[in-house]
Protein backbone atom coordinates (compact mmCIF):
# COMPACT_ATOMS: atom_id res chain seq x y z
CA UNK A 1 0.00 0.00 0.00
CA UNK A 2 1.40 3.40 -0.94
CA UNK A 3 0.96 6.82 0.66
CA UNK A 4 -1.96 7.82 -1.54
CA UNK A 5 -3.67 4.55 -0.75
CA UNK A 6 -3.33 5.25 2.96
CA UNK A 7 -4.76 8.74 2.48
CA UNK A 8 -7.72 7.30 0.56
CA UNK A 9 -8.36 4.71 3.27
CA UNK A 10 -8.18 7.38 5.99
CA UNK A 11 -10.55 9.61 4.01
CA UNK A 12 -13.06 6.83 3.41
CA UNK A 13 -12.95 5.49 6.99
CA UNK A 14 -13.23 9.03 8.40
CA UNK A 15 -16.30 9.87 6.31
CA UNK A 16 -17.96 6.49 6.86
CA UNK A 17 -17.31 6.69 10.62
CA UNK A 18 -19.20 9.97 10.91
CA UNK A 19 -22.08 8.90 8.65
CA UNK A 20 -22.30 5.50 10.36
CA UNK A 21 -22.41 7.03 13.83
CA UNK A 22 -25.15 9.47 12.82
CA UNK A 23 -27.15 6.57 11.41
CA UNK A 24 -26.58 4.37 14.47
CA UNK A 25 -27.55 7.09 16.92
CA UNK A 26 -30.69 7.86 14.90
CA UNK A 27 -31.71 4.22 15.38
CA UNK A 28 -31.05 4.21 19.12
CA UNK A 29 -32.10 7.62 20.39
CA UNK A 30 -35.64 8.61 21.37
CA UNK A 31 -37.14 11.43 19.31
CA UNK A 32 -39.58 13.63 21.26
CA UNK A 33 -38.88 17.27 20.40
CA UNK A 34 -40.59 20.25 21.99
CA UNK A 35 -40.13 23.99 21.72
CA UNK A 36 -37.82 24.21 24.76
CA UNK A 37 -35.57 21.41 23.51
CA UNK A 38 -35.23 22.95 20.07
CA UNK A 39 -34.17 26.33 21.46
CA UNK A 40 -30.61 27.40 20.62
CA UNK A 41 -29.55 27.32 24.28
CA UNK A 42 -31.81 24.88 26.05
CA UNK A 43 -31.05 26.20 29.52
CA UNK A 44 -29.32 29.53 29.15
CA UNK A 45 -29.60 32.89 27.45
CA UNK A 46 -32.73 33.62 25.46
CA UNK A 47 -31.39 34.46 22.00
CA UNK A 48 -32.82 37.52 20.23
CA UNK A 49 -32.38 38.84 16.70
CA UNK A 50 -30.25 37.02 14.15
CA UNK A 51 -26.65 35.93 14.39
CA UNK A 52 -25.92 38.24 11.46
CA UNK A 53 -24.94 41.36 13.31
CA UNK A 54 -22.44 43.72 11.75
CA UNK A 55 -19.00 42.81 13.08
CA UNK A 56 -16.54 45.32 14.38
CA UNK A 57 -13.92 46.29 11.82
CA UNK A 58 -11.19 45.28 14.29
CA UNK A 59 -11.87 41.59 13.65
CA UNK A 60 -11.06 42.17 9.99
CA UNK A 61 -7.91 44.07 10.86
CA UNK A 62 -6.65 41.30 13.10
CA UNK A 63 -7.49 38.69 10.46
CA UNK A 64 -5.38 40.67 7.95
CA UNK A 65 -2.51 40.86 10.45
CA UNK A 66 -2.79 37.11 10.94
CA UNK A 67 -2.68 36.39 7.18
CA UNK A 68 0.37 38.59 6.69
CA UNK A 69 2.45 37.19 9.53
CA UNK A 70 1.29 33.67 8.69
CA UNK A 71 2.71 34.09 5.17
CA UNK A 72 5.88 35.59 6.61
CA UNK A 73 6.38 32.61 8.94
CA UNK A 74 5.77 30.13 6.11
CA UNK A 75 8.53 31.66 3.99
CA UNK A 76 10.92 30.99 6.87
CA UNK A 77 10.57 27.21 6.40
CA UNK A 78 12.12 26.77 2.90
CA UNK A 79 14.65 29.44 3.86
CA UNK A 80 15.69 27.52 6.98
CA UNK A 81 16.18 24.36 4.90
CA UNK A 82 18.66 26.02 2.52
CA UNK A 83 20.30 28.45 4.95
CA UNK A 84 23.28 26.18 5.68
CA UNK A 85 24.19 25.69 2.02
CA UNK A 86 23.70 29.30 0.95
CA UNK A 87 25.17 30.96 4.04
CA UNK A 88 25.40 34.73 4.42
CA UNK A 89 23.60 35.53 1.16
CA UNK A 90 20.36 33.83 2.21
CA UNK A 91 20.71 35.29 5.69
CA UNK A 92 20.89 38.86 4.36
CA UNK A 93 17.99 38.17 1.99
CA UNK A 94 15.81 37.08 4.86
CA UNK A 95 16.94 40.03 6.97
CA UNK A 96 15.71 42.42 4.25
CA UNK A 97 12.46 40.47 4.00
CA UNK A 98 11.86 40.59 7.73
CA UNK A 99 13.03 44.22 8.06
CA UNK A 100 10.36 45.51 5.66
CA UNK A 101 7.61 43.75 7.60
CA UNK A 102 9.16 44.82 10.88
CA UNK A 103 8.85 48.49 9.83
CA UNK A 104 5.16 47.94 9.07
CA UNK A 105 4.65 46.24 12.41
CA UNK A 106 6.38 49.07 14.31
CA UNK A 107 4.27 51.65 12.44
CA UNK A 108 1.00 49.86 13.25
CA UNK A 109 2.10 49.29 16.84
CA UNK A 110 3.02 52.98 17.34
CA UNK A 111 -0.34 54.08 15.94
CA UNK A 112 -2.10 51.83 18.44
CA UNK A 113 -3.38 49.34 15.87
CA UNK A 114 -2.51 46.33 18.02
CA UNK A 115 -4.67 47.47 20.93
CA UNK A 116 -8.08 45.90 21.37
CA UNK A 117 -9.98 48.94 22.60
CA UNK B 1 23.90 -21.36 -15.48
CA UNK B 2 21.00 -22.19 -13.29
CA UNK B 3 22.21 -19.60 -10.81
CA UNK B 4 22.23 -16.90 -13.49
CA UNK B 5 18.79 -17.88 -14.66
CA UNK B 6 17.51 -17.61 -11.11
CA UNK B 7 19.15 -14.22 -10.68
CA UNK B 8 17.68 -13.05 -13.95
CA UNK B 9 14.28 -14.30 -12.87
CA UNK B 10 14.70 -12.50 -9.58
CA UNK B 11 15.68 -9.31 -11.36
CA UNK B 12 12.66 -9.59 -13.64
CA UNK B 13 10.40 -10.11 -10.64
CA UNK B 14 11.84 -7.05 -8.93
CA UNK B 15 11.42 -4.94 -12.04
CA UNK B 16 7.86 -6.16 -12.38
CA UNK B 17 7.28 -5.27 -8.77
CA UNK B 18 8.45 -1.69 -9.23
CA UNK B 19 6.29 -1.41 -12.31
CA UNK B 20 3.30 -2.82 -10.44
CA UNK B 21 3.91 -0.43 -7.57
CA UNK B 22 3.94 2.51 -9.95
CA UNK B 23 0.73 1.35 -11.60
CA UNK B 24 -0.89 0.98 -8.18
CA UNK B 25 0.34 4.45 -7.21
CA UNK B 26 -1.04 5.93 -10.42
CA UNK B 27 -4.39 4.27 -9.91
CA UNK B 28 -4.90 5.23 -6.29
CA UNK B 29 -3.58 8.68 -7.14
CA UNK B 30 -6.11 9.16 -9.91
CA UNK B 31 -8.92 7.96 -7.63
CA UNK B 32 -7.77 10.56 -5.10
CA UNK B 33 -7.43 13.20 -7.83
CA UNK B 34 -10.88 12.67 -9.33
CA UNK B 35 -12.65 12.55 -5.97
CA UNK B 36 -10.89 15.78 -4.99
CA UNK B 37 -11.76 17.32 -8.36
CA UNK B 38 -15.45 16.50 -7.82
CA UNK B 39 -15.24 18.05 -4.34
CA UNK B 40 -13.50 21.22 -5.57
CA UNK B 41 -15.75 21.76 -8.58
CA UNK B 42 -18.98 21.14 -6.67
CA UNK B 43 -17.82 23.51 -3.90
CA UNK B 44 -16.91 26.12 -6.54
CA UNK B 45 -20.37 25.81 -8.14
CA UNK B 46 -21.92 26.22 -4.70
CA UNK B 47 -19.86 29.39 -4.18
CA UNK B 48 -21.15 30.87 -7.43
CA UNK B 49 -24.78 29.80 -7.26
CA UNK B 50 -25.73 29.91 -3.57
CA UNK B 51 -27.99 32.81 -2.67
CA UNK B 52 -26.64 33.17 0.85
CA UNK B 53 -23.24 34.84 0.58
CA UNK B 54 -22.12 33.53 3.98
CA UNK B 55 -22.79 29.95 2.88
CA UNK B 56 -20.89 30.70 -0.35
CA UNK B 57 -17.92 31.73 1.82
CA UNK B 58 -18.10 28.44 3.73
CA UNK B 59 -18.10 26.44 0.49
CA UNK B 60 -15.06 28.42 -0.62
CA UNK B 61 -13.34 26.96 2.46
CA UNK B 62 -14.25 23.48 1.18
CA UNK B 63 -12.74 24.26 -2.23
CA UNK B 64 -9.53 25.48 -0.55
CA UNK B 65 -9.28 22.25 1.45
CA UNK B 66 -9.78 20.25 -1.74
CA UNK B 67 -6.86 22.06 -3.35
CA UNK B 68 -4.75 21.16 -0.29
CA UNK B 69 -5.70 17.55 -1.00
CA UNK B 70 -4.49 17.94 -4.61
CA UNK B 71 -1.10 19.04 -3.28
CA UNK B 72 -1.00 15.90 -1.12
CA UNK B 73 -1.79 13.82 -4.23
CA UNK B 74 1.21 15.51 -5.87
CA UNK B 75 3.39 14.65 -2.83
CA UNK B 76 4.05 18.30 -2.06
CA UNK B 77 3.26 18.17 1.64
CA UNK B 78 4.71 21.60 2.32
CA UNK B 79 2.39 23.30 -0.16
CA UNK B 80 -0.51 21.26 1.23
CA UNK B 81 0.25 22.58 4.71
CA UNK B 82 0.60 26.13 3.32
CA UNK B 83 -2.71 25.81 1.50
CA UNK B 84 -4.48 24.50 4.60
CA UNK B 85 -2.91 27.11 6.89
CA UNK B 86 -3.05 30.23 4.73
CA UNK B 87 -6.08 29.68 2.51
CA UNK B 88 -8.35 27.55 4.70
CA UNK B 89 -7.10 28.94 7.98
CA UNK B 90 -6.58 32.61 7.26
CA UNK B 91 -8.02 33.75 3.90
CA UNK B 92 -11.37 31.98 4.40
CA UNK B 93 -11.69 33.51 7.88
CA UNK B 94 -10.77 36.89 6.40
CA UNK B 95 -13.50 36.54 3.77
CA UNK B 96 -16.08 35.50 6.37
CA UNK B 97 -15.12 38.46 8.58
CA UNK B 98 -15.39 40.67 5.51
CA UNK B 99 -18.92 39.40 4.86
CA UNK B 100 -19.87 39.96 8.51
CA UNK B 101 -18.51 43.51 8.25
CA UNK B 102 -20.74 44.56 5.37
CA UNK B 103 -23.97 46.46 5.81
CA UNK B 104 -27.08 44.36 6.21
CA UNK B 105 -28.79 45.58 3.05
CA UNK B 106 -25.94 44.34 0.88
CA UNK B 107 -26.16 40.82 2.23
CA UNK B 108 -29.57 39.72 1.05
CA UNK B 109 -28.68 40.27 -2.57
CA UNK B 110 -27.98 37.27 -4.72
CA UNK B 111 -24.24 37.39 -5.46
CA UNK B 112 -24.57 35.65 -8.82
CA UNK B 113 -27.27 37.96 -10.23
CA UNK B 114 -26.23 41.55 -10.03
CA UNK B 115 -25.16 44.43 -12.25
CA UNK B 116 -21.62 43.09 -12.61
CA UNK B 117 -22.79 39.76 -14.05
CA UNK B 118 -21.52 40.35 -17.58
CA UNK B 119 -18.26 41.94 -16.50
CA UNK B 120 -17.66 38.94 -14.23
CA UNK B 121 -18.51 36.57 -17.08
CA UNK B 122 -15.98 38.17 -19.45
CA UNK B 123 -13.32 38.42 -16.73
CA UNK B 124 -13.63 34.81 -15.61
CA UNK B 125 -13.49 33.57 -19.20
CA UNK B 126 -10.38 35.66 -19.74
CA UNK B 127 -8.75 34.17 -16.64
CA UNK B 128 -9.79 30.65 -17.68
CA UNK B 129 -8.26 31.20 -21.14
CA UNK B 130 -5.07 32.49 -19.61
CA UNK B 131 -4.85 29.44 -17.29
CA UNK B 132 -5.50 26.93 -20.08
CA UNK B 133 -2.88 28.67 -22.20
CA UNK B 134 -0.28 28.51 -19.45
CA UNK B 135 -1.06 24.85 -18.77
CA UNK B 136 -0.51 24.03 -22.42
CA UNK B 137 3.04 25.33 -22.30
CA UNK B 138 3.84 23.02 -19.37
CA UNK B 139 5.59 19.75 -20.05
CA UNK B 140 3.78 16.71 -18.69
CA UNK B 141 5.70 16.03 -15.48
CA UNK B 142 5.99 13.01 -13.30
CA UNK B 143 3.49 12.49 -10.52
CA UNK B 144 6.08 10.54 -8.57
CA UNK B 145 7.64 12.19 -5.54
CA UNK B 146 10.54 14.58 -6.14
CA UNK B 147 13.56 14.13 -3.88
CA UNK B 148 14.38 16.99 -1.49
CA UNK B 149 11.45 19.02 -2.71
CA UNK B 150 11.53 21.59 0.07
CA UNK B 151 15.28 22.07 -0.41
CA UNK B 152 14.77 22.69 -4.13
CA UNK B 153 11.94 25.10 -3.42
CA UNK B 154 14.12 26.98 -0.94
CA UNK B 155 16.98 27.16 -3.43
CA UNK B 156 14.69 28.48 -6.16
CA UNK B 157 13.19 31.03 -3.77
CA UNK B 158 16.55 32.27 -2.50
CA UNK B 159 18.50 32.25 -5.78
CA UNK B 160 16.42 32.22 -8.98
CA UNK B 161 13.55 34.22 -7.50
CA UNK B 162 15.47 36.35 -5.01
CA UNK B 163 14.02 39.65 -6.27
CA UNK B 164 10.37 38.45 -6.39
CA UNK B 165 10.93 37.10 -2.87
CA UNK B 166 11.83 40.59 -1.62
CA UNK B 167 8.93 42.05 -3.59
CA UNK B 168 6.59 39.72 -1.66
CA UNK B 169 7.79 41.40 1.51
CA UNK B 170 6.97 44.83 0.06
CA UNK B 171 3.57 43.52 -1.05
CA UNK B 172 2.82 42.25 2.45
CA UNK B 173 3.91 45.62 3.86
CA UNK B 174 1.51 47.45 1.52
CA UNK B 175 -1.32 45.05 2.43
CA UNK B 176 -0.70 45.54 6.15
CA UNK B 177 -0.55 49.33 6.01
CA UNK B 178 -3.43 49.54 3.53
CA UNK B 179 -5.74 47.43 5.69
CA UNK B 180 -4.70 49.40 8.74
CA UNK B 181 -5.35 52.82 7.22
CA UNK B 182 -8.69 51.66 5.74
CA UNK B 183 -9.88 50.32 9.08
CA UNK B 184 -8.65 53.44 10.87
CA UNK B 185 -10.69 55.68 8.61
CA UNK B 186 -13.77 53.83 9.70
CA UNK B 187 -13.24 54.13 13.39
CA UNK B 188 -10.40 56.38 14.48
CA UNK B 189 -8.10 53.95 16.27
Amino acid sequence: MNTTGYILVFLAVGILFVIGNYFLSSLLRPFRPNAKKLATYECGEEPFGTAWVQYNVRYYLFAVFFVIFDVEALFLIPWAVVLKSLGAFAFVEMLIFLFLLFIALIHVWKKGGLKWV
Amino acid sequence: MRFYAAADEDHKAQKGNIYENRIRLLMSNSVLFYSLAVLIISCAFAVVFLRNIFHAGLFLLGAFLGVAGIYIALFNYFLAAVQALVYSGAIAVLILFGIMLTQRHYRKEDPSHNAFKWIAFVLSFGIAGFLVDSFRSLKPGSIFPVKHLLYQMGMALMQTYAIPFEVISALLLVALLGAFSLAREKEDL
